[in-house]
């Protein structure tokens, strides 16, 4: 499904005209809601997979790279020459070594010590180790409907509706969200138990959060 | 982390185009609320950490923490891990530890809030290196400064912004839509303390 069929199926659910010269709600405000639908799927469920390479500073043990990989959310596998580093705490890090940063050698392990900051241990001792190839979950650009699976499509459109009717709209048009909410968030459970196994199966590091069965259950009687 | 775009994706949830027909809020109370959510966000979620390197002259006992620290991850002493201690801790082992003569420290001692500043025990009897891991606090965001986070942040700022907005009482309250948006955003908010709260 295109964008603009995604947007006109949100105007009719929020009993908006097709055509945009006749809607009361502005067509960016439509499309802020549907960039947001997607954005909260693509977190909550990491199905959207890139890759690229970080390169640190020999001897140094750390990298700040949110300018390297701005659409970031989690690492989902990390590797050094073909080889993969393992994912560790920092406390895990420094049990094996506690003089870990001293002693520049291959990378064997990460740490995403917060979503800006990323250590290898041990530090790289070379320009040519230094490179890190990384596999991540990335948040798909505003606009981008097309990295979100097709399938999906339709449950992006009833939750950028329900943000419509409850964040914008209020009042008496909130009740008439549930339904498309609850629609969006089992789309959310069933993407996420799918990346969950195929995770599993390309032994990634990072297991989506998703939203559990009782998860579930709690966040609708909160909202409703 | 753009903030004076985060605020326009705000204007129309509260049925506003810009900051000139904001009606019931005036723009720095926007900011007001998007900087309380992106501190309390950094600070349940670890969204941003720093990893920085001091000198330290011989004979220092206390080091101040690097600015805006929300919480000590790890610290090292010319790459040598040092051990957190508390002041209970040392107390109870030795009551003069705070007289004891110079070496090469081997753990840190915090003050009572653990963000301002540590005593390096034993004090170094030569100068060195202090390594740092910390967590961090965000510096105050205003329409100029922007941040280097990932997106996943803005959502949960754009979201707890519309819904301390929303809860404003007065004729521009809409408990619902408040109530809304602040459940999703409790949602990101528990996602990211998986996917970024692993490191401590």
């Amino acid at each position: 499904m295109i964008f603009a069929e995604v947007l006109s199926l949100v105007a009719k659910k929020v009993d908006e005209d097709t055509t945009a010269t006749h809607r009361y709600i502005a067509d960016s405000t439509f499309t802020r809601a549907i960039n947001r639908a997607q954005a909260i799927f693509a977190f909550l469920t990491l199905c959207y997979e890139k890759s690229s390479v970080l390169t640190f500073t020999p001897n140094e043990p750390s990298l700040e790279f949110i300018a390297d990989i701005p659409d970031f959310i989690a690492p989902l596998k990390l590797s050094q020459g073909g080889r993969m580093l393992n994912q560790q705490s920092l406390q895990q890090i420094a049990a094996r070594n506690n003089q870990w940063t001293g002693f520049p050698d291959m990378p064997k392990y990460y740490c995403l010590v917060a979503s800006n900051l990323l250590a290898i241990a041990p530090p790289p001792s070379s320009v040519t180790v230094a490179q890190v190839a990384i596999v991540y979950a990335a948040m798909p650009l505003d606009g981008a409907l097309d990295l979100i699976p097709s399938e999906d499509h339709d449950a992006i459109a009833q939750g950028s509706a329900a943000i419509i009717r409850q964040l914008i709209l209020g009042g008496q048009f909130g009740p008439g969200a549930e339904e498309d909410l609850d629609g969006y968030w089992m789309a959310i459970k069933r993407r996420t138990d799918y990346v969950m196994n195929r995770n599993k199966t390309a032994r990634y590091d990072t297991m989506p959060a998703g939203v559990t069965k009782e998860g579930l259950k709690a966040l609708l009687e909160k909202i409703k | 982390m753009n903030p004076a775009t985060l605020i326009s994706y705000v204007y129309p949830n509260l049925h506003a185009t810009s900051q000139a027909n904001l009606g019931g809020w005036t723009e720095a109370d926007l900011y007001s609320y998007l900087n309380r959510s992106v501190r309390q966000a950094c600070a349940d979620a670890g969204f941003l950490a720093e990893c920085s390197v001091t000198a330290v002259a011989a004979g220092t006992q206390v080091v101040a923490l690097p600015a805006n620290t929300s919480a000590i991850i790890q610290i090292q002493w010319n790459d040598k891990t040092l051990n957190p201690r508390t002041t209970a801790y040392m107390d109870a082992r030795s009551s003069d530890w705070q007289s004891a003569p110079g070496d090469v420290p081997d753990a840190y001692v915090v003050d009572q809030q653990g963000t301002d500043f540590i005593r390096l025990h034993p004090y170094p009897a030569e100068a060195g290196n202090l390594r740092w891991w910390v967590r961090k606090r965000p510096s105050n965001l205003t329409s100029l400064s922007g941040l280097a986070i990932p997106s996943p942040a803005d959502l949960i700022a754009e979201l707890e912004t519309i819904a301390e907005a929303r809860r404003k009482g007065g004729i521009f309250e809409m408990p619902e839509a408040a109530k809304a948006a602040q459940a999703m955003a409790d949602v990101l908010k528990a996602a990211a303390r998986l996917y970024y709260g692993g490191a401590v």
